[in-house]
């Protein structure tokens, strides 16, 4: 009975192993990349480091938590980050599907203009953020040029300034993730049955109730997951940013990712910065916590998306 | 199904060796890439690498060609390989000091030489220099500032300070008869150009706030140190910060930067944008530094050298109870565990130290000589001759001490935003001037007194600190 019990348990261990060998190689790399830098993080959130030639690190218990939840800065980069996310989704969603629509059917010139819609998706958006200050500056940029010229602003405006940067940010956002999102869409579209659309036909639905009651509930779960996508993108976006602003002015485009990179390195090369790996790892330690709760919230209120009519 | 799984298992060895092998080979290619970094030099066929780093992008091309008249003529059997880092300059060096891949020579960065000096990464170079080179640069040797514990760290040869750069001939067409000598006249002036002219794209003052550190390191800050002689906020004879005398020039800031004095978009602007408006004539007024702006309108964005000129930074009320600090340019820092340092120092000494060097880089305009024997013999360009204060001058600049955050940098950690971002908080997000000075001062005081306590840090007192005839210890 126990070498039956053996054998039945050396074949396991076989097949076992067949599967682990072909694990190992993503394990190392996920382990050295992504488990790592995670322990490393949580390590030194209990740390004073100023990285190396500063001295050894030095144990400071849960005085970089605490002094998370004091810094006034951090909580508006959070605020602002929820600005940039809902602001970059409630327009990136609809406008996104919209294209989806119209370029779904590969006929015509739809190829070359979803591969132009995606292309910003593809293109470095450090370089993208140089570019689209030179557009967007207020003492010579194009857009203030253009519109002067149409007559449809009489000053130019300052759409770096203060007031602006916000909104300047989700619009170059919104341009650099839509042909990404389009191509989600478009492959849930293409997913949508044939039949359940001309059946609406016959029962003579007009072409915006087809969209409204039968391809919209049939994409539900794909607009889960590109609505998961879209608010935890919001959470890391920092590159364009960083480019564009720097977080300015005055942290009025401050988020809370680069808040927390700004403690490991500088924003730019004309910043400087003391390094503060122990409060930085704290910084993201506390957003990733958010971040995460925040997907949690999402999981339970989208539900009703993976219910397929 | 036998051969399937020789296959399968096949596949997943090779998977997992092409992981293996990818670590290896990035081992292999680091122990290569000694040559570029790892302090040492190392053997390209029969000639000795010297590597050498630089940040500096305005003086690259006449550097490059002096290194390669160097490779091509000298008789050491060297190959100087000069690589330029810009925009990554501090953290190439930190990555580098790091895996123990400095390279041989460095260009000299502050920041860098403060916080490796004491890690033992730099080398002593009096034992290198003759009698007659210690001879020829006694007059750039500092106690405290290039020479600690009777050790030399680095020769510089020019000097750089900031000062306030406009253009003459928009002061001329509004009717400005000079430069203003204080800060409430600069406002003034500022928006007098802005209201006669904005209608051309004219504006009266324009600054690189994009980084608030960046702009007023070489502005406000640097005038507060002759306005307060407090450099940097921190009072040397008393051992303590104070910020509540900034409040004068935060509120003329303020002013200054508003719309009715400077250019739209100011909170956005980087240096270089700034360079190509002033140069366009569309700014009255700005403030950089001495070594780079002339070398700029001379090559990078070409302007007529008559239409603008420079004068000290005003003050606020004139006040002057202090001296303003110039930073010693064109230095180079050499690695202590670098194999071939003597070849090293060598070659620098070939390369950067003959007169023919030092002579080209002023007449090049690419920095200011402080060296008295160099000026004496050069023939700088025009700007240098006809624009006074291009000079570093005794009766105003001086070498200052360093303030505790910068002594040691990374043991005083100060809670909340910098001395920079809470000027900006002041004159972009509208803060109170009075409390947010008092609340930046007690922050700063209690993290400098956090790192005596912690032994971090150290006290910094000068008895007896004057301001105009400043003490570097």
């Amino acid at each position: 009975m126990s070498e039956r019990k053996n054998a039945a348990k050396k074949n396991q261990i076989k097949r076992n192993l067949e599967a682990y060998t072909f694990m190992i190689p993503n394990l190392i790399l996920f382990l050295s990349c992504s488990v790592y830098p995670v322990l490393w993080a949580l390590k030194y959130v209990f740390y004073q480091y100023g990285g190396y030639g500063t001295g050894a690190p030095r144990f400071v218990g849960l005085d970089n938590l605490a002094r998370v939840f004091r810094d006034k800065v951090y909580w508006e980069s959070m605020l602002h980050t929820f600005t940039y996310g809902f602001g970059k989704v409630i327009i990136i969603i609809p406008l996104a599907f919209f294209l989806a629509f119209l370029l779904n059917k590969q006929k015509g010139i739809n190829g070359i203009a979803q591969s132009i819609m995606f292309l910003p998706t593809v293109m470095s958006s450090a370089v993208m953020g140089l570019v689209f200050y030179l557009l967007f500056n207020a003492y010579n940029g194009e857009i203030n040029q253009y519109l002067m010229k149409l007559h449809m602003i009489s000053q130019p405006i300052n759409w770096l300034g203060k007031e602006n940067a916000m909104k300047t940010l989700i619009l170059t956002a919104v341009w650099g993730g839509v042909g990404n999102y389009m191509v989600y869409f478009i492959a849930g579209i293409q997913q949508v049955s044939e039949d359940a659309i001309e059946s609406a036909r016959i029962d003579g639905a007009s072409k915006i109730q087809t969209i409204w009651y039968i391809i919209v509930p049939m994409l539900g779960p794909i607009l889960k997951i590109i609505l998961m996508l879209a608010i935890t993108s919001a959470f890391h976006d920092i590159t364009n940013v960083m480019v564009l602003t720097e977080g300015g002015p005055n942290n009025a485009t401050m988020v809370s990712s680069l808040y927390s990179y700004r403690y490991f390195f500088p924003i730019s090369a004309a910043e400087q910065v003391v390094p503060q790996y122990g409060y930085g790892a704290a910084l993201s330690v506390v957003t990733a916590c958010i971040a995460g709760a925040v997907t949690i919230v999402y999981l339970k209120l989208s539900k009703r998306l993976d219910d397929i009519y | 199904m036998r051969i399937k799984k020789i296959v399968s298992f096949a596949m997943a060895a090779v998977m997992a060796a092409s992981v293996l092998t990818g670590c290896g080979s990035s081992e292999t290619s680091s122990e290569e890439s000694a040559g570029t970094g790892n302090g040492s030099a190392s053997q390209s066929g029969e000639k000795t690498v010297i590597n050498i780093w630089s940040k500096d992008r305005h003086d690259a091309n006449y550097v490059q060609q002096k290194v390669d008249e160097y490779n091509k003529n000298n008789t050491d059997n060297v190959e100087v390989v000069y690589t330029l880092y810009t925009d990554n300059y501090k953290q190439a060096i930190d990555m580098a000091a790091q895996n123990g891949e400095l390279p041989d020579i460095l260009v000299y960065q502050g920041e860098a030489f403060n916080k490796y000096r004491l890690n033992g990464n730099w080398a002593d170079i009096y034992p290198f220099m003759d009698d007659d080179m210690k001879e020829y640069f006694s007059s750039v040797i500092f106690p405290g500032y290039n020479e600690f514990d009777g050790k030399l760290y680095f020769l510089p040869t020019t000097g750089s300070t900031c000062r306030l750069f406009y253009n003459k001939e928009i002061f001329d067409r509004v009717g400005i008869d000079g430069p203003p000598e204080t800060l409430e006249e600069m406002v003034e002036d500022a928006k007098l150009i802005t209201s006669e002219l904005k209608g051309e794209g004219i504006y009266g003052f324009a600054e690189n706030m994009k980084s608030a550190n960046s702009a007023l390191l070489r502005s406000m800050v640097i005038g507060l140190q002759r306005e307060t002689g407090h450099p940097y906020g921190y009072d040397f004879a008393a051992g303590a910060y104070d910020f509540t005398d900034w409040a004068d020039d935060l509120a003329l800031w303020t002013e200054l930067l508003s719309d009715e004095c400077a250019l739209p978009g100011c909170e956005s602007l980087d240096i270089d944008p700034l360079r190509t408006q002033f140069a366009a004539g569309k700014i009255g007024m700005y403030f950089s530094y001495t070594h780079a702006e002339p070398g700029v309108y001379e090559n990078q964005f070409p302007m007529d050298s008559s239409k603008w000129d420079v004068a000290p930074i005003p003050t606020s009320g004139g006040k002057e109870i202090g001296k303003q600090y110039y930073e010693a340019t064109s230095a180079y820092m050499f690695n202590a565990d670098s194999a071939n340092l003597e070849q090293a120092f060598k070659t620098y000494k070939d390369i950067f130290t003959t007169e023919d060097y030092l002579i080209g880089y002023y007449e090049g305009g690419f920095g200011v000589s402080i060296l008295p024997q160099i000026i004496e013999k050069a023939k700088p360009s025009e700007n240098f001759q006809t624009k006074k204060w291009l000079q570093v001058n005794p009766e105003t600049d001086a070498l200052l001490p360093k303030p505790p955050h910068t002594a040691f940098t990374a043991g005083m950690i100060v809670e909340g935003e910098d001395m920079y971002k809470t000027a900006e908080s002041i004159y972009y997000g509208g803060a109170d001037i009075q409390s947010t000075l008092q609340d930046l001062t007690d922050r700063y005081n209690k993290a400098y007194q956090d790192a005596i306590a912690n032994g971090s840090g150290y006290e910094i007192k000068i008895e007896n600190y004057d301001p105009m005839n400043p003490t570097m210890q």
